[in-house]
């Protein structure tokens, strides 16, 4: 820990972070809990309590996703001089790069379909399309639960959102897992590659619900094709409702599998913990996920941009200098979690930044949850003895999703 | 009397502040937050302290006449 602190540098784009961020979040935790970067002007914060508390900074615009949320270590090598320019209304920009209001008016327009009791009624398909998936999967007797299982549930209920038709539902995921993985070559992740390749199927659903009077039945999309922006009530293009809505579109079909999968991974690690959950599925599961949503998830940061001067817990920032508040740190934070690294399936979880928090704060997390729950606990209630083949897997080197992009398990006992 | 102020610009319905202070919000069948009541006695501080604090979108305050 004395050599890492004196010789202590931190890149969140350098290779050996990418290939296992933790040692360096602890050591930013510990000794540089407001750490700059200087290449790109940064503040990086991994403290629980420091990321809540800039997380919550909501007032006045001060902060903005304006030069991306998840920007390419390319976009921000730069010095702002001043704040960067407030990203359009006309084009409507992409929704996470937005100033308030207009932000939170996208998402008010979008997310109906995503609110609790619109997604409590989600759960009979939910459940049809993980058992469907489950009764041809384990009778193969292996398969890559990222791929074949959950991957495939995460992508029907994206085209089901989005109004995009079932038969599409693999080219759906092998869309978004090809363009959000951690291109070594380019050194970066494609965001806006993957901007423009999810119009394929999003454009063509909105067409489709103008063509059938946008009455509100795809409350996904409708209510944006009804939008009308500002004074002159100027509606929205197919393209600019589109640029609202990758978001999550990719967050739904690639981010929930993964912490289904690697839930599952950390319960057969502990064997005990796997037993004690399976004594009471229907009550046990959910208390298991929040604990697999706190240490099993992939996300791992989110950078802003200050558009004002303002001083953060005793940090003086300039208009102009950017922001990484890192949630995946913040979620394996001794302050706020004893034994933190170590998985307890039923640990105390009173506050959580698995979803974010503040004005970006995970629009989805109740459709994420949902699914989550039911692909752990309907694989659980099926498989009574399974192996992961981690020689076989993928574990991914990223500065977006940290975990397995391919995860084969090998079934070795069900009942359908 | 202090009272609970939401910003509807980002409350989006998540519904973690009416377990918390259940005299004071509540979710409705269309999946949107009611203010039961604005103003509250001390009796209901902790409990609109809690609701401020589990809020997830940093939606609700409270504001001291």
């Amino acid at each position: 820990m004395n050599e890492m602190s004196s010789q202590f540098s931190y890149d969140p784009f350098a290779m050996e972070v990418l290939r296992n961020p933790i040692p360096f979040y602890k050591e930013l935790q510990a000794n540089h809990p407001c750490y700059y970067v200087e290449k790109y002007d940064m503040f990086v914060f991994t403290r629980f309590e420091d990321v809540m508390a800039v997380l919550g900074i909501t007032d006045d615009n001060t902060f903005m996703g304006s030069e991306s949320t998840l920007p390419t270590p390319q976009a921000i090598s730069h010095r702002n001089i001043g704040a960067p320019p407030v990203p359009t209304i006309n084009p409507m920009a992409p929704g996470p790069t937005l100033p308030s209001p207009y932000y939170e008016q996208m998402r008010l327009a979008y997310m109906k379909p995503l609110r609790p009791k619109a997604v409590k009624e989600l759960d009979g398909f939910i459940h049809d399309l993980v058992m469907d998936r489950l009764r041809e999967l384990l009778p193969q007797g292996r398969f890559d639960f990222m791929v074949d299982f959950g991957g495939m549930v995460s992508a029907a209920i994206t085209c089901k959102l989005f109004g995009i038709p079932f038969e599409q539902t693999a080219e759906v995921l092998d869309a978004v897992n090809s363009l959000s993985i951690y291109n070594e070559a380019e050194e970066k992740v494609d965001i806006p590659g993957l901007f423009q390749r999810l119009k394929d199927f999003i454009i063509p659903s909105i067409q489709r619900r103008r063509a059938a009077g946008a009455d509100g039945a795809l409350p996904l999309i409708d209510p944006l094709i009804n939008f009308r922006v500002g004074e002159e009530g100027r509606a929205l293009s197919d393209d600019e409702i589109s640029d609202q809505l990758v978001c999550a579109f990719v967050a739904n079909t690639e981010t929930p599998p993964k912490p289904a999968g690697q839930g599952l991974l950390a319960l057969k690690r502990h064997p005990d913990q796997l037993a004690a959950v399976r004594a009471d599925l229907d009550t046990n599961v959910p208390i298991a996920v929040e604990e697999i949503l706190r240490i099993c998830t992939t996300s791992q940061w989110t950078i802003r941009t200050a558009h004002k001067d303002i001083t953060v817990l005793g940090q003086p920032i300039r208009a102009g200098q950017r922001v990484l508040l890192s949630t995946f740190a913040a979620s394996r934070d001794e302050a706020e979690y004893e034994n933190a690294d170590e998985f307890i399936w039923n640990r105390r979880i009173s506050r959580s930044l698995t979803f974010g928090y503040g004005q970006h704060h995970c629009v989805g997390n109740h459709v994420a949850r949902l699914q989550i729950n039911i692909m752990v606990r309907e694989f659980l209630r099926h498989v009574h003895d399974f192996e992961f083949d981690l020689d076989s897997a993928y574990h991914s080197a990223s500065y977006f999703h940290w975990g397995y992009m391919q995860l084969p398990v090998v079934i070795k006992g069900y009942t359908l | 009397m202090p009272k609970i102020v939401v910003n509807w610009l980002l409350c989006e319905g998540n519904g973690v502040c009416t377990e918390a202070a259940p005299e004071l919000l509540a979710m409705q069948d269309d999946d949107t937050l009611k203010v039961l009541k604005e103003e509250f006695g001390a009796d209901l501080q902790p409990k609109a302290d809690a609701a401020v604090r589990i809020c997830p979108k940093h939606a609700l305050k409270i504001e001291q006449d």
